[in-house]
């Protein structure tokens, strides 16, 4: 018999009186009464029985002659009876577990891992769509018709592993990495045309004809590296003329007007004091543990970041919790002295060639100017640029002609 | 021959033949002794005597003495007697006749 055994059906320990106490404890054994930790002592001994046999000892000791007198009570029945007036603490417990065990038969988060191309918004839809959702049961979920339905929907997934851990359903993908968005290289004739207004600076020609030269003013759309070889004879005829898909880097230098302005004073946000609040959130009820404070006529930023509860690695459950933070802020104006406000120019035109580079252009010449004047600053200014051009367009013969 | 002598006779053949267990056979007394600190018997009858130097407890066919000092009763069950304690001797009284040292 188990200690758990024992303490649930409660047991006690009694002292024996008597002249023959071997005699009452061989009744007990006969009758199959559970005695344990029998302790003999010089004027009584002691033993410990299951409260349920306890309560039927009475004409066994009256037989006996033994005087049978409770020392101490053990056990969740005698426990129970101690803290009713706890009682409501107590099925507070029981009803906690009691949730918790129905709760772990649901899905309480839905993972996508894997995903390059397809945003999780995206697949989380989708696993929507066929039915699936939070609070769901797990044994109301099939796995293989969800992998089913994304492998049909999605032609690019080339593997899909749909997976119930605990309370959240994992759904593992992988993408073909060599597939549909890597075109195969075109091989269609074509004309290599200006998308952009220049003068040519370098032409490389690898296939087809060129048709400017270094110097020449090109317009948006004029052809410059066609796609129609011509093949002469001797006698100076065309002997032939084939279509290729014209193929070359052409760069061209332009010049474009640069200009911006920055106020002088302004006003500001200044973050000075910062509010934090946590809160909890179940279903639709929602609980902050302590408002905030009136703010009057204060102005302030409200960030809020959340979490989902979860227990050990997969055991979700539905219950969010987060922190709220109010970052207050006053206004305050600016005025930039001469020296602020030209370096300030600096930076911003600094910033705004760097982007430039970033898009592919080389900035040849820098002819901006910073003019301060009361209220503001001027930042203007021509700059010189050399930029790679050329865009493909179908051959045209009548154009060519 | 009593019917008593027939009917061991008869369960120490099929042990011996059979190799059944003699104890269930035969209802013998088993003892099981951990060192001198714990000891379990089974197949007994009744408690006869008890007190923290001398446990004595009836058999089928005779009385075990158990001698030593501290000696406690941790469980008494149906079938099995648990004893714990400093065990310093035991011995078997026979059912007709005196006590015959057989014990450590």
């Amino acid at each position: 018999m188990n200690f758990w055994y024992r303490y649930i059906s409660g047991y006690v320990r009694v002292s024996l009186e008597g002249i023959a106490p071997e005699r009452f404890l061989n009744l007990c054994h006969n009758r199959g009464y559970a005695i344990w930790d029998i302790q003999y002592g010089k004027e009584r001994n002691t033993c410990c029985m299951l409260l349920q046999d306890f309560l039927q000892i009475r004409p066994l000791a009256r037989k006996t002659g033994t005087k049978v007198r409770v020392l101490h009570r053990y056990g969740a029945p005698f426990a129970m009876r101690r803290h009713w007036k706890r009682k409501g603490a107590i099925l507070g417990i029981t009803l906690f577990f009691v949730l918790l065990y129905l709760m772990s038969d649901h899905i309480w988060a839905i993972d996508v891992e894997g995903n390059h191309r397809y945003t999780e918004d995206t697949l989380l839809q989708f696993v929507a769509s066929t039915g699936i959702s939070h609070g769901m049961k797990r044994d109301a979920v099939s796995c293989e018709e969800l992998e089913k339905a994304i492998r049909n929907q999605y032609e690019d997934i080339t593997w899909v592993s749909a997976r119930i851990d605990g309370t959240r359903l994992v759904v593992q993908i992988k993408e073909n990495d060599t597939g549909v968005s890597v075109t195969a290289k075109e091989t269609k004739p074509a004309d290599l045309v200006a998308d952009f207004d220049g003068r040519v600076r370098s032409i490389v020609t690898r296939a087809g004809t060129p048709m400017v030269h270094v110097g020449d003013q090109v317009q948006k759309g004029d052809v410059l590296i066609s796609g129609l070889l011509t093949i002469y004879d001797d006698g100076g005829g065309v002997a032939a003329t084939h279509e290729v898909r014209a193929d070359g880097d052409i760069v061209v230098e332009y010049r474009t007007h640069y200009e911006r302005q920055i106020l002088r004073s302004g006003s500001r946000r200044v973050y000075d004091r910062e509010a934090k609040r946590w809160f909890a959130m179940f279903g639709g009820w929602r609980i902050q543990l302590l408002p905030f404070l009136p703010v009057g006529e204060r102005e302030f930023d409200r960030v809020e970041e959340s979490g989902q509860l979860c227990l050990l690695d997969n055991f979700y459950l539905p219950v969010y919790y987060g922190r709220v933070r109010q970052r207050f802020y006053r206004k305050e104006s600016f005025f930039y002295t001469d020296e602020q406000l030209q370096a300030l120019a600096e930076y911003q035109i600094y910033a705004d060639l760097s982007q430039l580079e970033n898009l592919g252009v080389e900035i040849i010449q820098n002819n901006v100017t910073i003019t301060l004047r009361e209220n503001d600053c001027i930042c203007q200014g021509e700059l010189v640029l050399w930029k790679s051009i050329g865009t493909y367009r179908q051959v045209s013969v009548e154009e060519h002609t | 021959m009593n019917l008593e002598r027939w009917e061991r006779r008869g369960a120490e053949y099929l042990s011996d033949h059979l190799d059944l267990p003699e104890d269930a056979l035969l209802q013998t007394m088993s003892i099981h002794l951990m060192g001198s600190r714990m000891m379990i018997v089974e197949n007994f009858r009744n408690l006869l005597e008890y007190t923290d130097l001398l446990i004595r407890i009836q058999g089928k066919e005779g009385r075990l003495r158990i001698e030593g000092r501290c000696l406690c009763i941790r469980e008494y069950h149906q079938e099995t007697i648990r004893i714990t304690g400093y065990i310093r001797q035991i011995s078997f009284e026979q059912r007709h006749g005196s006590a015959g040292k057989d014990g450590a």
